[in-house]
Formats: structure tokens, C-alpha cells, sequence
């Protein structure tokens, strides 16, 4: 089960995309998330569609796998639909009883969809180009400001990297101590919720003792190496911006100019 | 009858691969009642794919697995019946500990496979005297015990399931040496006098030559030798092409051997011995040493012959 989650997981690949520094990539997510959310309008739409297919084929993510991470959305998804379809007030094209659907309702629904679907497509393309690493050393370049109102970035960062970090590591410990006790005899899959919850101790006690041996080990192992916080901490591999993330801002802007243009003029 | 494996195959689903692995290949065996083998492997061979298979905790996705003649697969046969017939002990098996009391710990497995408190308590105690656990312990809380406490107790939960089978992947893996010992010892008493069936993986070739009577060797998900402790470990060359070691005294045997050390009493001639290597020992006097006893003895045999 856990397993087929693709959201916000890393695909190795050698793309133009990969290659990327992560700020134009997090900027690029964030601009494409609120353009998504520019007024409708149907050009609009087909901007951004073809903004997107063209990401992902540069990307040389599989279609199937950028697919895969909606899935988990899905139930979500349909419901906001059915929630609009059925409460928009508008001009009537269909009514049986209480169910009212009209013609806005559609166009709402419609255009719901569509943007989630897209929302959830644009930001598992970062994820899928940029590692765990990459991304929060992007992020905490680009927020390196807030540094001076004494909010600790790196601290936060650092934070979010080893989370990201100890995600596959509990998947694994998860699944072997599910195994493990399977093999005990332990059914964990039959009964009401509550029943479930209870036969799922013997499964997160050991978690969560193993999660917290990991976190003391590795704080030692991070003591031991001397480490003391973001001040004068150097990185490794630097983030500079080389020709192709300044062409991909210049995509970038012309997009949203386009956008821009699309879902408050002409429109 | 026992367990009789026919041609197993498994594939991980990965998602990063575009090609499906193989992780075991066509694996056929059978172990009868009352053995006592040794897997080996290096790392990523499939051991620890095949043993969940073992289990019942994975699938084959083509080939047969037969427990007792019945087919385990059928979709009749119970999985849960299968587990109690055949214990797995995983690779450092204490991180599995979570009850509040060692007892309460040990009777898990019973419980799950349907016996009443009672049943089950007298189960857990007399595992727990099997397994060296002192009844003082009994409410004491797992997690305050030492590692090697633990892990006899984390064992203790799986035999009061009282399997016919136990299957172990690595189950010393970081114990001392006295922990170590005593582990063996308790699975040599298993063995003999409960008749119980043991497979284990190991990584210490000396620790697979003083215990198990015979050795399965896996070698990028296939099974590529099967047969008695001794025979495997005469094929020195292909181990080592496998990325795998013969026992420490083999290998100080195979050097005297070389070097002419037993001419008296092997009776091999030393030109002989240096020129056929390591398969004349096999054809001098049959039995190999495979610990150090063994060794030692022979040495000692060898320096009589040599006064006399």
C-alpha cells in the first residue's frame, strides 16, 4: 500500500529538468499553482495544459507514474465535484428531486477538477526532478531572508531535509515489522475500525521505539561531527544559477505574462 | 512429506525499474523433518526473499509450495496454520518487542493462533526455561532488558508457537560471544530432542559448518548448491567466485595441505597435494575438518604419525 505512493518521491532520470537549480523549480511550482487559479477561461486552460505536457515530456518522468500521484487525491477530488455539481445556483439543466444540476455547476466542477488534477501534477513533477536534499536546499536559499527577522531557516530546513530522509526508512522498518509479526500470527487486516486500531499496536509500538532510537543516534552521530546550527556552515554543492535557469525563468515569465493576458483580458 | 518447494519465482514491483527483477528464480528444494540446514548467500542473493516465501508473507508469482502435501497457495490452505507450523525469526527479531511484560510478549503468537490465557502461559513458560529466561523476568518490561536478553525473549515469542519448522535469518547477528553460544546450543537442543526442523541464514561460515548438516547456497536469486555441510564447502573456487568464504579451518587445513603438511597421515604424496589443490583433500581421507576441533585433531594425528 505504501509502496504505491509516488507523491513527492524522486525519479532518477537525466533531463534538462533534473538539471535545473531547485529555486527556478519551486518558483516555477508556486507561479504555475496560482496561475492555475487565475479567473477561468477556457484559453487559459489550454495555455496551462500545454505548459504542463510540455514539462512532463521534458521531464522523462513516465506519464503513468505522474498519473499515479493523483491517484491518492482521487477520492477528494471527486467529492468537491459532486459537492459543486449539485450546490452551484444557476441557470437548471437537469432536475430529479433535491438533485439540481446546472449549467455553471458543470463549468465549476469541470474546471475544479482540472485545476487539482493539475495542481497535483505540477508539484509531483518538482518532486519527482528534485531531490529531498536539492529541494530544501532551494528553499532555504530562496528563503534566507527571513534569517535576518531571526526566524531559524536553516534550523527548519534542516528539519524538513532529515523528515523527508527518515520517510523510505520507516516505510521499510514499517513493513518489515508488519511482516514480523504477521508471521506471529497477528491478523492486522479483518474488523471494524476500532478493532483495527487496537491490532495495530503491536505494529506502531516497535515503530515508534525504533523511529526514536534513529533520532537519538543520529543526533549523536550529528554531535559527534560537530555540527552547531546554519552559522558559517558552507554547503557542499553551492546553488548557482547557470545559463539554462536563467532561459527557464524567461520561459517562466513569458508563461504567466501569457496567463495573465489570457484570464483578465481577453476573457 | 515437510516442506517441498517447486520451482518458486518472485519479482519485486519496483517502481524505479522499468525492467522487472528477478529476486529468486525457479527455486526448488524440500527439507524433511527434523534437519537442521544453513542458507547462504551474499547479500541481495534472495535469502531473505526466500525464507518470506517460507512464511507464507509473500507469494510466488509462478511455482508451487507444498507444506505436509498440501498445496500452500490453493487459496484453501490456512495462512495462519502455515505460520504456526513454520516460525520465522527475522533479523534482529527484539525490534519486534512491544508488549508491556516479557510474558504478555512471549504469549502473542499462542494467543493469535487461538489458545485460551491459561494454555498460553504455560506455553510461555516453558519456552522461557528453554530459552534461559529466569521466571524473575517475567513481569519485567522488554525494553529494560539487554540486548541479548531481548533477543532470547524476542526467540521465546516464536517458539511458544511451538513450530515444527523454525526458519532464522541471522539470528546472531550482533550478539557476544556467550550469547552467541548459548543460542546455538538452544537451537542443537531443538534440533535433537524436539525434533524441530531449523534453517538458517548466516553470514559466519564457521558458525554454518559447526552446526548445520547440510547447505543450500543462493547466488543472484538461484539456487546453486545443495548438499551436505561438507561436500559444499570442498567447492572452495566456486564460493569464492560467489563472493562467499569456506570456515576459517578449512582454509588453515587447505594451506597445511598445500604446503605438504599431511603426508603421513593422509598418506597423499606432497607433489600430489600442492598440484590437484583443493580437491585432493576431499579424496585423501574423506572427511574434511569443518571445525576446529576437527582440525586440531587432525594435526594432532598427523604429529603422531610424524614421532611414531
Amino acid at each position: 500500500m505504501l509502496r504505491e505512493m509516488t507523491l513527492g518521491q524522486y525519479y532518477k532520470a537525466d533531463s534538462p529538468l533534473h538539471r535545473l537549480d531547485p529555486r527556478v523549480k519551486l518558483a516555477g511550482t508556486l507561479l504555475f499553482v496560482i496561475t492555475l487559479f487565475f479567473p477561468r477561461s477556457v484559453l487559459g486552460l489550454i495555455v496551462a495544459t500545454l505548459f504542463l505536457g510540455s514539462v512532463i515530456v521534458m521531464s522523462r518522468v513516465p506519464f503513468s507514474m505522474v498519473i499515479r500521484g493523483v491517484k491518492p487525491l482521487f477520492i477528494i477530488i471527486c467529492f468537491s465535484a459532486i459537492v459543486n455539481l449539485l450546490c452551484t445556483p444557476g441557470t437548471v439543466l437537469f432536475e430529479a428531486g433535491p438533485v439540481r444540476i446546472t449549467q455553471e455547476g458543470i463549468w465549476i466542477s469541470f474546471y475544479l477538477v482540472v485545476r487539482l488534477v493539475y495542481l497535483v501534477m505540477g508539484s509531483s513533477i518538482m518532486t519527482f526532478t528534485t531531490t529531498p536534499n536539492q529541494l530544501t536546499d532551494g528553499l532555504e536559499k530562496s528563503l534566507g531572508f527571513l534569517q535576518r527577522l531571526h526566524i531559524p531557516i536553516h534550523e527548519l530546513s534542516m528539519m524538513i531535509s532529515i523528515a523527508l530522509r527518515f520517510i523510505p526508512i520507516l516505510t521499510q522498518e514499517l513493513d518489515k515489522i508488519m511482516k514480523a509479526q504477521m508471521s506471529r500470527g497477528a491478523d492486522l487486516e479483518s474488523g471494524n475500525i476500532f478493532q483495527r486500531a487496537r491490532k495495530l499496536l503491536p505494529v506502531l509500538v516497535p515503530l515508534f521505539i525504533s523511529a526514536i532510537r534513529r533520532a537519538s543516534d543520529l543526533a549523536l552521530a550529528m554531535d559527534a561531527r560537530c555540527y552547531s546550527g546554519g552559522e558559517g556552515r558552507t554547503k557542499l554543492k553551492p546553488l548557482i544559477y547557470r545559463r539554462n535557469d536563467f532561459i527557464a525563468y524567461g520561459i517562466l515569465l513569458l508563461y504567466v505574462v501569457i496567463m495573465i493576458v489570457c484570464g483578465f483580458w481577453i476573457a | 512429506m515437510g516442506i517441498v518447494l517447486k520451482n518458486i519465482s518472485y519479482q519485486y514491483k519496483d517502481q524505479w525499474q522499468e525492467e522487472k527483477q528477478y529476486a529468486i528464480r525457479d527455486i526448488s528444494f524440500s527439507l524433511e523433518k527434523g534437519e537442521y540446514a544453513a542458507l547462504i548467500g551474499h547479500s541481495g542473493s534472495g535469502k531473505s526473499t526466500l525464507l518470506q516465501h517460507l512464511n507464507g508473507l509473500l507469494r510466488p508469482m509462478s511455482g508451487e509450495y507444498y507444506f505436509d502435501g498440501e498445496n500452500v497457495f490453493d487459496g484453501k490452505f490456512s495462512l495462519q496454520k502455515l505460520r504456526q507450523k513454520v516460525a520465522l525469526c527475522f533479523q534482529y527479531p527484539e525490534y519486534q518487542l512491544f508488549e508491556e511484560t516479557v510474558l504478555k510478549d512471549i504469549v502473542f503468537g499462542p494467543k493469535n493462533m487461538g489458545f485460551d490465557q491459561q494454555t498460553c502461559e504455560e506455553k510461555a513458560r516453558k519456552v522461557m526455561e528453554l530459552a534461559g529466561i529466569s521466571p524473575k523476568l517475567e513481569t519485567a518490561s522488554p525494553f529494560a532488558l539487554s540486548g541479548g536478553q531481548k533477543r532470547r525473549v524476542a526467540l521465546a515469542g516464536i517458539l511458544a508457537m511451538e513450530p515444527e519448522y523454525l526458519i532464522l535469518d541471522e539470528p546472531v547477528a550482533g550478539l557476544d560471544g556467550k550469547g552467541k553460544e548459548n543460542l546455538f546450543s538452544l537451537l542443537k537442543y531443538l534440533n535433537e530432542k524436539e525434533n524441530i526442523t531449523i534453517l538458517l541464514v548466516s553470514h559466519d561460515m564457521d558458525d554454518v559448518a559447526e552446526n548445520a548438516r547440510r547447505v543450500l547456497v543462493m547466488d543472484r536469486g538461484q539456487l546453486v548448491m545443495d548438499d551436505t555441510t561438507e561436500k559444499v564447502f570442498s567447492r572452495e573456487k566456486e564460493l569464492k567466485d560467489m563472493g562467499l568464504a569456506i570456515p576459517q579451518s578449512l582454509q588453515f587445513y587447505n594451506r597445511l595441505t598445500a604446503g605438504g603438511y599431511f603426508r603421513n597421515s593422509s598418506g597423499a604424496d606432497i607433489r600430489d597435494g600442492a598440484a590437484a589443490g583443493e580437491t585432493m583433500q576431499t579424496k585423501t581421507r574423506g572427511k574434511i575438518p569443518l571445525t576446529v576441533e576437527e582440525l586440531a585433531a587432525r594435526i594432532l594425528e598427523e604429529h603422531q604419525c610424524f614421532e611414531k
